[in-house]
Formats: structure tokens, C-alpha cells, sequence
């Protein structure tokens, strides 16, 4: 057999030299599980204690279950609470609510949570909670009914909208004795998930075309809408954080998140089927901010050779530093370090805006300064793209030998 | 010679460029994970409940200066007099915590 008869056929591994790629992948696999249990184990808030804030008047607290039942002084029940969950932006929300024997909604407190501090601070100076108190457990508890939204701080306040429905839907059945109706939860369809859909499919046909004047033509029109519609009216590009909520199992419930599923779910299932980017070279947001200043002096790409692999593994590193400490502490929203909110959303302190500020700067200089040197999310796919090339080669091989 | 001192300044810029970010991701994080868990306030409507009655009390003023006049001598003035109202708030505590 000359070696023209297996021209396909990828280069055995061998196992006793495993590359240095693959090692690596295979360390930080296991670190990323390490990562992983400790954040699993260590975590957890016992709502017990804080039952008598959300009762006024308990001085003795029963729990019955999953319910707790606030006594006074003349052991009469003054009230009732429990926890309900939700998701928010970093990762699911534990809201403590008390309610009184009529059902009225005496207090609301929260138990858990793991969004950024900018997303609390919002809610707090709209004062989100104060419109829980005197509801009554019939009510629908909404946003957009009997609850105001919060500009800029939605998937939380949605989050902290479901767990306290969660809740009160307990303490009406268990509490109460008054169990509710079974909550219809409408798909949300709306306007972002299908804009969504049609920067995937412009890309695929932008990529399959023939035509470089074309294609060019397309991928700007899809990196303008990215950049308008997931960026600047809804603040929703891929971060590092929904790669960290989704390792950490935090999956939000589809029938309100469905954009969360089509993202995430869309750019991992091209990039491990087709080993195509989906994602950073068609509608990036940050990304096409920083084409259009490019665009603006004519910036090229810079990447030295002889620094290119330094550069590449240091990107690397940080990104694996984001993903265990969004692991290992359960927080997902604070490990990541894009600079996505402040430009799309104006919001961020003083290190974000000059972080901002140094990559816009770099962004006349150079091409795509963020994407080619710092973002985490191109680690992501080189970490796929190796490992489905791992798998590939296995098969492979295991194939050869079953062959034989 | 004037090429290689260029993409040595280049590169330069560039390494700088990354480290100045690298050390703003640290700071970031350093801030993020060494703040206070973020404050989780709690709210309930307060129940007015007090361990003895107190009063409250507090007073209206109604006056009404002029309702008539009368043009002949004498001349009179009509004056409504003054009304003092007094409300008693009992077992009022403020409302607490938040």
C-alpha cells in the first residue's frame, strides 16, 4: 500500500506523544470539573433565618416542608413564607416571599442571586421591590401587568418576577390550602429572536455565495444589524457568562428565553457540526463596532508572527481563568470581562469606561484589537474545533480497526 | 534597518496594549469577586403594633376671614372662629425596616 492510497486519512495519534494541545484540553477539562463541584458543593443559602423578615410579627418560625409558618407571641400564625426560583441574568434567583393569612404579600427578600451589581443597583433605585408589597396571591405578578419593567435590567427583573410567582404559588397551595390555576407561560417570540434567525440564515447564504462583491455586501448587512439590533436596542450579544451559566447548568426556562436557546444553541451546533463560526465574523456586535472604526482609518489586521503563539495561549488563559472562577463560585455574571454593557448599554464603572475607551483606541489602529487578542469567546472555539477534531480522528481510526 | 526599528515599535505598542488590558481584566475581577455580595433588601408593609397605646396628636386651623360685610354704619364684620380638630392615632409604630 503506498502512502497515495490513504490521502484522507488523519495522522494516527499516537498515544504515547498525546500533542501538547490535547494535554492541555485534557487538564483543563479536569480543572474545569474540579471547578465545577467545588462551586456545586459550596454553594446554597438556608432561607430559614431570614423568614422573620419577610413575616412581620413572627417570633417563632415551623418548617413544614418547603414551607415556613411565622407564629407570634400567642402562638397564632401571623404568617407564611417560601422560597420560589427563578432565572436572571448570571444564573438562577431565590426570592423569599411572606405572605399573611388573607395572601397578602407582606415581604419579599432575596435569598440567592448572581448578577452583576450594576443590574441590582437598577432595580433598587426603581424601586422594583416596594411594588410587590400589599399584592394579593391571585394576582397575576407580571412584568408589564401589575409590575413595572426595568430598562436595562429585564432578564433580571423577569428573574426575580418568576421566582417571587414561584413562591407565591406555593404558599397559596401548601399556605393557604388555595392552590392557583396552572400558570400559562406563552412562548416569547418576539422581534430579537427573529432577527436572530435571519442573521443565521443571511450568514449561511452570505457564505455559501459565490460572489466576494456579494458576500461582502451581505456580511456588512448582517454585522450592521447585529451590531444595532442585538447591541444597541437590546443588549444581548454572546458573552462568556452564558457560556459559564450554561457549564454551570443554570439553563433559564426556554418559554422566555428562547433568544438565550437560539444563540447559544445555534453558534454551538454549527461550530460542532460544520466547525464553522457561525457567530464572530457575521453579527458579532462588539465586533462590527469595532470594523466600523476600523473602517474609519483604514485599520489593517496586526498580529506579529514570532508573538502570535504568546498572544494566542495568553488570550487563552484568560478566558480559562473567567470560565473556573464563574465555576468555582457560581457566578457566571461577574467572571466575564467583555465591554459589551458599557458600550451597548452605558453603563459600567470607571475601569470598564477606560477599557472601553483603550479598545475603541486600538480599534483605529488595528483590526478587530478585542477579538484577535482578548475575547474569551474565540478560546471557546478553538477549544471545540480541537475537540471535535480529536473525536473525528478517533472515530476514524476506530473505524479503520473495526474495517480490518 | 528603519523597517525592523518600526515593527519593533509596533510590536512594542502592541504588547503594551495587551498588558494595559490584561491588567484592567484583572482589576475588574479583583473588584468584582473582592466587593460585598450585593445588599438583597427586604421590604414588608408595616402593621401598626405597639407594646403600649401611644396618641398622636395633631391640630387643624380653620380660618375663615371675611363672609359678609355690611356698607351702613356700623359697620360689622362676620368671622367664622377658629376650629381646632384633634386626631388620636392609637398602637401607631412607624413603618419598619426599609
Amino acid at each position: 500500500m503506498n502512502s497515495q492510497s490513504l490521502p484522507l486519512l488523519p495522522k494516527q495519534p499516537d498515544k504515547k506523544n498525546l500533542p501538547m494541545p490535547r494535554i492541555i484540553l485534557l487538564i483543563s477539562v479536569a480543572l474545569a470539573f474540579i471547578a465545577w463541584f467545588y462551586g456545586y458543593f459550596s454553594s446554597g443559602t438556608d432561607a430559614a433565618p431570614y423568614v422573620p423578615d419577610v413575616i412581620q410579627g413572627a417570633v417563632r418560625v415551623e418548617t413544614r416542608g418547603s414551607l415556613f409558618i411565622g407564629y407570634d407571641q400567642d402562638e397564632i400564625i401571623v404568617g407564611y413564607a417560601a422560597t420560589g426560583q427563578g432565572h436572571g441574568y448570571g444564573g438562577p434567583l431565590e426570592m423569599l416571599v411572606g405572605i399573611d393569612p388573607n395572601g397578602e404579600i407582606t415581604g419579599v427578600k432575596i435569598i440567592e442571586q448572581r448578577e452583576t451589581p450594576g443590574f441590582f443597583k437598577l432595580l433598587l433605585d426603581k424601586d422594583f421591590f416596594d411594588q410587590y408589597l400589599g399584592l394579593k396571591y391571585q394576582d397575576p405578578l407580571q412584568l408589564d401587568q401589575d409590575l413595572d419593567a426595568v430598562s436595562g435590567a429585564t432578564i433580571s427583573a423577569e428573574g426575580i418576577a418568576t421566582s417571587t410567582r414561584n413562591a407565591v404559588r406555593l404558599l397559596a397551595q401548601e399556605g393557604l390550602n388555595s392552590p392557583l390555576p396552572l400558570e400559562k407561560r406563552p412562548i416569547q417570540f418576539g422581534f430579537p429572536e427573529i432577527t436572530l434567525i435571519g442573521l443565521y440564515a443571511a450568514g449561511y447564504f452570505g457564505h455559501k455565495h459565490r460572489s466576494s462583491i456579494w458576500k461582502r455586501r451581505i456580511r456588512w448587512g448582517t454585522m450592521i444589524t447585529g451590531m444595532v439590533v442585538l447591541g444597541f436596542i437590546y443588549t444581548a450579544p454572546l458573552t462568556i457568562a452564558q457560556i459559564i451559566a450554561l457549564l454551570s447548568g443554570y439553563w433559564p426556562d426556554w418559554h422566555n428565553n428562547l433568544y438565550w436557546y437560539l444563540l447559544i444553541g445555534g453558534i454551538l451546533f454549527v461550530t460542532t457540526v460544520d466547525a464553522k463560526n457561525p457567530y464572530c465574523n457575521w453579527f458579532c456586535p462588539f465586533g462590527a463596532f469595532q470594523e466600523c472604526l476600523a473602517q474609519v482609518t483604514n485599520a489593517k489586521l496586526y498580529r506579529p508572527r514570532r508573538l502570535s503563539t504568546f498572544f494566542t495561549w495568553l488570550q487563552r488563559g484568560l478566558a480559562f481563568t473567567a470560565v473556573l472562577l464563574g465555576l468555582a463560585l457560581r457566578k457566571p455574571g461577574i467572571a466575564g470581562y467583555e465591554p459589551f454593557a458599557t458600550l451597548f448599554d452605558f453603563r459600567g464603572n470607571l475601569i470598564e469606561v477606560v477599557f472601553l475607551l483603550v479598545i475603541s483606541l486600538a480599534s483605529l489602529m488595528m483590526y478587530r484589537p478585542f477579538c484577535n487578542y482578548l475575547c474569551p469567546i474565540d478560546p471557546i472555539y478553538d477549544f471545540i474545533a480541537e475537540s471535535r477534531r480529536w473525536v473525528r480522528e478517533s472515530w476514524q481510526v476506530w473505524k479503520k480497526r473495526t474495517a480490518k | 534597518m528603519e523597517k525592523a526599528n518600526r515593527e519593533i515599535i509596533k510590536e512594542v505598542f502592541l504588547a503594551a496594549f495587551v498588558l494595559v488590558c490584561v491588567g484592567l481584566i484583572f482589576t475588574l475581577w479583583i473588584n468584582a469577586f473582592s466587593a460585598k455580595d450585593v445588599e438583597t433588601p427586604y421590604f414588608y408593609r408595616g402593621v401598626p403594633e405597639l407594646s403600649q397605646p401611644s396618641t398622636a396628636t395633631t391640630t387643624a386651623i380653620f380660618e375663615q376671614p371675611i363672609l359678609g360685610t355690611a356698607t351702613n354704619t356700623p359697620q360689622v364684620i362676620v368671622t367664622q372662629p377658629t376650629v381646632t380638630a384633634t386626631i388620636s392615632i392609637l398602637n401607631f409604630t412607624p413603618e419598619s425596616d426599609n
